[in-house]
């Protein structure tokens, strides 16, 4: 069976990040961390695949309880999983360790000038030709309004050099050609065992039988994206990684 | 007048009796469901027929019934004469008129601040007999309640909930009886069967599925490991009211995922076992997962069919195990026929002629995680199979993913988990599911409808050559019962944790199905 509401019981009565520092083998945390954090959210918590943990304040998790909720459960809708093999021990544990991370962590500094940053983004990059930030550009990529609370420096620059390495999420190019001829592609929207819902460049959302396709191909480990590595020189990278760090999800 | 009036009378009261005679012989009655699995045989078919391939087209939805809770919603309806008796997350009980949906009795029963599930507040279905619908609660009692308005006539504890007890299985009425199975084996319990007296709610018999001190099995535990050793009884059984025996699946050992310290085959946990009716007294075990270490629960709906095995005609036992396996047993005196996968493992090297897996050190959960197939959730978990004596085809929705297995220490607390570690399964596109038809006499796939993801819906086929499941994406579907073409589908909105049941109203066939937090019905149109 499949343990869970006791878990959460313990947490909600016993809050066990609470315990502080002084009741925490850290050593023990932080194998907890290594083994089962530390692949997307980087060593020491500094981000990867993952954001950064190393944050004085994390977005979702403003009090203990609902950090242990999201190290237990996952978040739903992202990549994070659920993680109650742990148990209410290694939950305190990789609890303890995070805030631990926290209460240590020095403001995020990435080299380079946001304000050049956010006019390559809007311009040479064309960014904001499939992504949105706030209010403005065009949803058909990833939302970038809160990325740098999201991946780390070192996440984004991997993701703008190489966006095949970083592809997955959720975004899944597919190319669809329907038994009367017409070819749809773009991304999956969503998907079940009969339809698939594709949202192409233009913005359209084209909803499909499957049973209506001649072929249906999807390309989890392909991104939309170019490579930037060759469109932007060493100081433009940097001062657009600059500019996505910056973005906290805060207007 | 006087004889119409007599006439609805008597209707009225035959209507509300649902003797136990008339659920050995459900099959005279197709238009009811009358148990768990509408028959003791466990087999999760309907004999209505008037929803075919050649008109499922035109099904469409007619009603639903929302619930008021965010737990999931397991139930399987009982349907007797126009009317559906159910179970809603967490212990409510409720009668809805079959023709409209509308609730017409509903009883609703708090739930203590700290019980203790692993899985959800979840609840699986009621069972009838006579005028009175029984069900379990998560606190480990068994109700019963008056069919007509759902007063309670009794109310017996079954166990002590503060030790990690509880009830979430469908009670099996029978013969002046009702049995049911306990559930908990993530709290260091020690499982049991139980039959309680169905007028008076006396138990009658107790059979524990860890033998005590002294009893035949004990020595395959360790020290007192045997008090703590789990083996819960949590999804109702079958039973054969021919030779009056009981046939019901086991799960896991505790603690779940550090064998240390119960050296042993660790009976009867994982195991089917067959109990004389009367007593309780054990006629037979098979254990399927001896000495577990990855929660392969053997708390699958076994299904009781005849046939023709090597040359023989036997009185058969199929149960399509979370382990991975197709096994038929002789029901008759236990003894292991086969065992075939139907799923991807890798827990075991195999089985041998005597039903036995070949251990495989490499797969036990260690600190780090071990990857095996299936996940703990198994290949398949309580959801119901189904076969059809139409086309002799046993269908089963099966989970394809993996899961790291992590080995932690364990140390008994009362009311606390019991686990000695966990489990992280893999997800994505890494995890699917199916719907395989096998043959129900060699395990022998004949056809297969893939899924996106491992489902957590039960099937129904019919004698209208279908079989209908649902989807985590939602989607709710009828196959053929022969080929596994997808005929006709509906999307319901939410994830389903349903077994699908059928019954009439008014001479017209209905599927009724949850999903998310409402019962949907549906009828041709």
């Amino acid at each position: 069976m499949l343990p869970l509401l006791p878990l959460l019981l313990f947490l909600s009565q016993a809050n066990p990040a609470a315990a502080g520092p002084s009741g925490i083998d850290f050593a023990r945390a932080k194998r907890v961390f290594d083994t089962n954090c530390a692949g997307c959210h980087g060593p020491e918590g500094r981000g990867g695949k993952g954001p950064s943990l190393a944050v004085p304040k994390l977005r979702r998790a403003r009090t203990d309880e609902e950090l242990g909720q999201i190290i237990l459960f996952g978040l739903p809708g992202t990549e994070m999983p659920p993680s109650w093999h742990l148990g209410v021990e290694g939950v305190t544990l990789a609890a303890a360790y995070v805030r631990m991370l926290g209460a240590h962590a020095t403001p995020p500094h990435v080299d380079g000038d946001v304000v050049k940053g956010k006019g390559l983004f809007r311009g040479k990059g064309g960014c904001t030709g499939c992504h949105t930030i706030g209010a403005e550009g065009h949803a058909f990529g990833p939302d970038l309004s809160d990325i740098g609370a999201r991946r780390s420096a070192a996440g984004l620059r991997e993701a703008l050099i190489e966006p095949n390495a970083a592809a997955g999420g959720g975004f899944v190019p597919v190319r669809a050609v329907t038994r009367l001829g017409e070819k749809v592609g773009g991304v999956r929207v969503n998907e079940d065992n009969f339809t698939i819902q594709i949202l192409e460049p233009s913005g359209a959302v084209h909803s499909l039988r499957k049973s209506a396709l001649a072929e249906l191909q999807e390309s989890p480990n392909e991104s939309k994206m170019p490579s930037y590595k060759t469109i932007f020189s060493e100081g433009e990278l940097q001062d657009l990684l600059a500019y996505l760090s910056s973005l906290r999800g805060e207007q | 007048m006087k004889f119409s009036l007599a006439a609805a009378l008597l209707a009225g009261v035959l209507c509300a009796q649902v003797p136990y005679t008339r659920i050995v012989t459900a099959d005279k009655e197709p238009q009811n469901w009358l148990t768990y699995s509408r028959t003791y045989n466990g087999q999760r078919y309907s004999p209505l027929g008037e929803i075919t391939a050649a008109n499922v087209a035109r099904l469409k939805p007619l009603w639903s019934y929302q619930i008021e809770q965010m737990d999931h919603f397991e139930t399987t309806p009982i349907a007797v004469d126009g009317i559906l008796y159910l179970t809603e997350p967490p212990d409510t009980i409720s009668a809805v008129d079959a023709r409209s949906g509308r609730r017409l009795w509903r009883y609703v029963r708090p739930v203590p601040a700290d019980i203790q599930v692993c899985c959800g507040r979840v609840n699986r279905g009621v069972a009838i007999l006579d005028n009175t619908v029984y069900a379990g609660t998560l606190d480990a009692h068994l109700l019963a309640l008056n069919a007509k308005n759902g007063a309670v006539e009794w109310d017996t504890q079954v166990a002590d909930y503060k030790s990690g007890h509880s009830l979430t299985g469908a009670p099996l009425a029978i013969a002046g009886k009702v049995v049911v199975g306990i559930a908990g084996g993530e709290y260091g319990i020690r499982g049991f069967i139980d039959a309680y007296d169905a007028k008076s709610g006396k138990q009658l018999w107790r059979f524990w599925t860890v033998p005590g001190s002294g009893q035949p099995g004990n020595q395959t535990w360790t020290g007192d490991g045997w008090l703590r050793g789990g083996a819960p009884a949590w999804v109702t059984g079958a039973y054969d009211p021919d030779s009056n025996v009981l046939y019901w699946g086991t799960g896991n050992p505790g603690p779940d995922w550090n064998p240390d310290g119960r050296a042993g085959d660790n009976l009867y946990s994982c195991s089917l076992v067959a109990l004389d009716a009367n007593t309780g007294q054990l006629k037979w075990h098979f254990q399927f997962t001896p000495h577990d270490s990855h929660d392969y629960d053997s708390t699958n709906v076994p299904m009781l069919i005849d046939g023709v095995v090597r040359g023989q005609p036997r009185k058969l036992l199929a149960l399509a195990n979370r382990n991975a396996f197709y096994y038929l047993l002789d029901r008759t005196t236990g003894e292991f026929l086969s065992a075939t996968p139907y799923a991807k493992f890798t827990w075991t090297k195999g089985i041998d002629d005597s039903g036995r897996p070949q251990p495989d050190a490499s797969m036990e959960p260690s600190e780090n995680g071990t990857l095996v197939w299936p996940s703990l959730y198994g290949a398949t978990n309580w959801f119901s199979p189904s076969y059809s004596p139409a086309t002799k085809l046993v269908y089963v929705s099966v989970r394809e993913q993996s899961s790291y297995f992590y080995k932690a220490e364990a140390e008994y607390q009362k009311g606390a988990m019991f686990t000695g570690g966990g489990e992280r399964a893999v997800g994505g596109a890494k995890a699917s599911g199916a719907v395989r038809a096998l043959d129900a006499l060699t395990g022998n796939i004949k056809w297969e409808f893939k899924l996106q993801s491992p489902p957590w819906s039960g099937l129904l086929s019919t004698a209208g050559g279908l079989v209908f499941g649902g989807s985590m994406e939602g989607n709710f579907y009828a196959l053929d019962a022969v080929t596994g073409k997808p005929l006709w589908d509906y999307q319901t909105g939410a994830e389903m944790y349903s077994n699908v049941m059928s019954f009439a109203v008014d001479g017209q066939q209905r599927i009724a199905v949850t999903s998310g937090h409402a019962l949907f019905v549906f009828g041709l149109q």
